[in-house]
């Protein structure tokens, strides 16, 4: 009975006790903090790779492509069960401009890709803006689900403009603040001058952003007005090429169409881009951590780049291609890198207009067949080992073996196949190699912290020399008496770790937050998402490793405590009482 | 733990056989520090009666602490034996040393080594505390609490039953350590110089207590004094010298 009571009633009156949970606390936080925020970057680009590019991908080296691209990817559906499906992908690079702004100009990586066959492969569906949450995503979005999400994002709009300017809205008639909102105009012209710089700014991207949005939606609503004439157009046309109809015959339509698609502005469903969310003079970010974006669906876009075996400017008059599309979504992933530089474009658009369509001689002929750059498998099941991919990836190199036998000009050059680790590899080798380098760290702060833990108990123990001795005296054993050292750092390890994990937890998950204080209070940026890829820190708690850090903690307070216990449970009892 | 090694009893002086509630037979104690070995007690054997109030004086440093915890088994003799009702304590295993720690001695010490951390009654009940499992004690703290309650207002301390040891003065710290070594109704109380530290007048106080517990409740009192004139007052006394018990 004793030795709990002594044990609780030691706690509550030594200063040591809290010492000695405040330094457990804060070693399991720290800890907790480094682990969590390790193991969530190995996940956010094991995350990354697999969403965006699948479990495997297929690469030849050199720019000219893979060809068979589709016989390959049925023959690997129907002969390797592990392949639940796979698609081709066509990466290359190019310059994004707009309409309206002259002077803007962005380089970008342009991917051709198939919908919604690529929702299958990678996680390329979440994400997205307008068609949030849709299974099948697609270039041909009905252009009404497109100006409701504009709606939506004017709401979004308006509630931070009301947010962040209501001293201003308030002095407003109702009038005026109904015409604010057509525009942003008002607020605009009535109050900019009065402002502070960084609300001048603000109000600049809000009134920006709100201006932009008006006329992309104005632009999506008389599409869809014309929409009925351009599809009976677009109809004509089509029965035109499935007869054969000759160019000439087919002028008229095509001019009919053009003229239409000029008026509303907005293009066909396989001139439509989807952009990723983070392109440079794209966006902005308010305090509060929202997006807001500047290019909408709805609006157009110039995309110039070099298709294969062209050059670049335009020597000797021929002209680097541009070509004309329309934004219909949006993309976000949270991987940086990605998200500041693609633009998505229909596969078989870009594969002609890159160059990669089937090559045809003057007879007719099919020189080279048409091309992908890549093909990206998903590996049937979740969560799959390393070594279960490779396996899936062995059959699949077995497989191409035999079939370039069979299609000899496939792939010119060599073909890698890679997991996605393996191609991440430059990323998760050092990373992993860091990752030791944090255990071995807390090893330390874990070996500091049994010190600590015994420096505290040893002290009191030496204290308590006399105590101990008059407990003997009273007949309490030696283990009775260890007892209650033991207990006394079972629980000084417990309430430390409880409230190290309780820090540790808030910290982690507020981390961005935290950082953007630190950011805005002392101009300094941890975390850079150049250097770090991803937009934000990793802000879940590794519970594995909590359970683990708070019992290894249990462990180094009992440790900590063992020996002096020990030394005060062998002491005669008139030895302890003999202590000065 | 014991590393004595028993004398051969074939000697023609035999001790005689233990009688009465506790028991020194020959009893010898060595300490050593390093080549230097100081022998304090060379041979003590003597019988306690239940009932009586022995006193033990001598110098400072003749070897009355040592004798008395000897006799508390708070130490290992040398050589002998302690026998508790005629039994040889040395052949106890450190279980059952601990538990007549616990039930059949009550010690009070010169400098009272109280708990700094606990109230007067709660300092009275940790001898009962050690005694009881956690599960024990929830069956039984009220009877406990009453008797550590009864002892304290029967030495004076009614009052001062929430105090710290640290709010309190010397005789009265030193009745709470008279009343912590008789909660569990230990069969010999042994006191180590218990005035000591206590100016005269506090001192006979602390004397009275002893001297009505033995009259009115038969407590057996082993007290160690260095005032031979107190010890001849009180019942029977004996006299330590050179490690041996002298004629008084
Ligand atoms: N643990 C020990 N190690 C070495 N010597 C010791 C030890 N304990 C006691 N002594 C010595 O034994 C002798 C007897 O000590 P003890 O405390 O029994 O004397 P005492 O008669 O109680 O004296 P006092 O009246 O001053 O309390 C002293 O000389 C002391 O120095
Ligand atoms: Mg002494």
């Amino acid at each position: 009975m004793y030795k709990l009571f002594l044990c609780l009633r030691y706690l509550r009156s030594k200063v040591f006790a809290y010492f000695g949970m405040l330094c457990v606390a804060l070693s399991v936080c720290l800890m907790l903090i480094a682990v969590s925020v390790f193991t969530g970057f190995l996940n956010k680009i094991e995350t990354a790779a697999k969403g965006l590019f699948g479990d495997i991908v297929i690469e030849p080296a050199g720019e000219r492509g893979f060809a068979y691209y589709d016989e390959f990817i049925t023959e690997m559906k129907q002969k390797i069960p592990e392949v639940e499906d796979a698609d081709p992908f066509i990466l290359s690079m190019g310059i994004l401009s707009i309409e309206a702004e002259k002077e803007f100009r962005q380089v970008v990586q342009i991917a051709g890709i198939r919908l919604p066959s690529r929702a299958r492969v990678t996680d390329f569906e979440q994400g997205l803006f307008v068609q949030e949450g849709g299974e099948n995503p697609t270039f041909d979005v009905p252009l009404s689900r497109a100006i409701e999400r504009l709606n939506e994002y004017q709401a979004f709009l308006r509630k931070i403009i009301e947010r962040e300017f209501a001293p201003q809205l308030a002095t407003m008639t109702p009038e005026e603040r109904i015409a604010c909102f057509e525009g942003a105009g008002r607020l605009y012209l009535l109050y900019r001058e009065e402002l502070p710089d960084d609300r001048k700014y603000l109000l600049d991207q809000l009134s920006g952003a709100y201006r932009n949005l008006v006329s992309a939606r104005t632009r999506l609503k008389l599409a869809q007005h014309g929409d009925k004439e351009l599809t009976a157009l677009r109809e004509e046309l089509r029965k035109l090429e499935e007869r054969g109809a000759s160019a000439d015959e087919k002028l008229d339509v095509e001019d009919a169409i053009r003229e239409k698609e000029k008026l509303t502005g907005v293009q066909p469903a396989r001139k439509r881009v989807i952009l990723g969310l983070g392109i440079p003079g794209t966006t902005f970010r308010t305090d509060q951590g929202e997006t807001g974006r500047y290019l909408l669906p709805g609006d157009n876009i110039f995309l110039h780049f070099v298709p294969l075996g062209e050059r670049f400017t335009s020597v000797e008059g021929v002209p680097s291609r541009i070509a004309k599309f329309t934004i219909i979504d949006d993309s976000f992933s949270g991987v940086h890198s990605i998200d500041s530089k693609m633009v998505y474009v229909p596969f078989d658009t870009f594969q002609t207009l890159n160059n990669m369509g089937d090559i045809v001689s003057e007879d007719g002929g099919v020189v080279t067949p048409k091309r992908c750059s890549q093909i990206h498998i998903k590996v049937r099941g979740e969560n799959l080992t390393e070594p279960e991919l490779r396996r899936a990836r062995d059959k699949v190199w077995n497989l191409w073996l035999e079939f370039r036998q069979r299609y000899p000009d496939a792939a010119t050059r060599d073909v890698d196949i890679d997991t996605w680790r393996q191609r991440q590899a430059h990323l998760i080798v050092p990373l992993e190699n860091q990752r030791t380098l944090v255990i071995i760290v807390i090893a330390v702060i874990w070996i500091v912290v049994v010190v600590l833990v015994f420096v505290i108990f040893y002290t009191i123990v030496t204290q308590k020399t006399r105590e101990i001795g008059v407990i003997k005296a009273i007949g309490g054993g030696g283990w009775g008496v260890a007892g209650i050292f033991l207990g006394y750092g079972a629980v000084v390890g417990l309430i430390g770790s409880v409230f190290g994990v309780l820090g540790g937890w808030a910290f982690v998950r507020n981390i961005n937050v935290i950082q953007d204080w630190v950011a805005k209070t002392f101009g300094y940026r941890v975390w850079s998402r150049e250097q770090f890829m991803f937009d934000l820190i990793p802000d879940q708690v590794d519970w594995h490793a909590a359970i683990f850090i708070v019992a290894s903690s249990i462990l180094a307070g009992l440790i900590g405590a063992l020996l002096p216990a020990i030394r005060a449970a062998r002491m005669q009892p008139v030895e302890a009482l003999r202590y000065e | 733990m014991s590393k004595r090694k028993n004398k051969p009893t074939t000697d023609s002086r035999a001790p005689a056989p233990p009688k009465g509630l506790v028991s020194a037979r020959d009893l010898h104690k060595t300490y050593r520090m390093g080549a230097v070995s100081l022998e304090v007690l060379r041979g003590v054997s003597f019988d306690v009666q239940a009932g009586e109030f022995i006193t033990i004086y001598g110098h400072s440093g003749s070897g009355k602490s040592t004798l008395l915890h000897l006799l508390g088994l708070l130490d290992e003799p040398t050589n002998g034996s302690v026998f508790l009702e005629q039994d040889d304590t040395s052949t106890f295993s450190r279980r059952r040393r601990n538990a007549i720690r616990n039930r059949d001695v009550g010690f009070v010490f010169q400098f009272y080594y109280l708990l700094p951390e606990l109230s007067v009654l709660e300092n009275t009940l940790l001898p009962a505390m050690v005694e009881h499992s956690t599960l024990a004690w929830r069956g039984k703290k009220k009877e406990l609490r009453r008797r550590a309650e009864e002892i304290l207002v029967e030495l004076g301390l009614g009052d001062r039953m929430k105090h710290r040891p640290k709010e309190l003065s010397g005789g009265e710290r030193q009745r709470t350590a008279i009343a912590r070594a008789l909660v569990n109704q230990p069969k010999l109380l042994l006191a180590d110089e218990p005035t000591g530290n206590l100016d005269s007048k506090t001192g006979q106080k602390i004397i009275d207590v002893l001297v009505r517990l033995n009259r009115e409740h038969k407590q057996t009192i082993l007290m160690v004094t260095h005032d031979e004139e107190l010890a001849h007052q009180l019942g029977r006394s004996l006299y330590l010298k050179d490690g041996r018990l002298a004629k008084t």
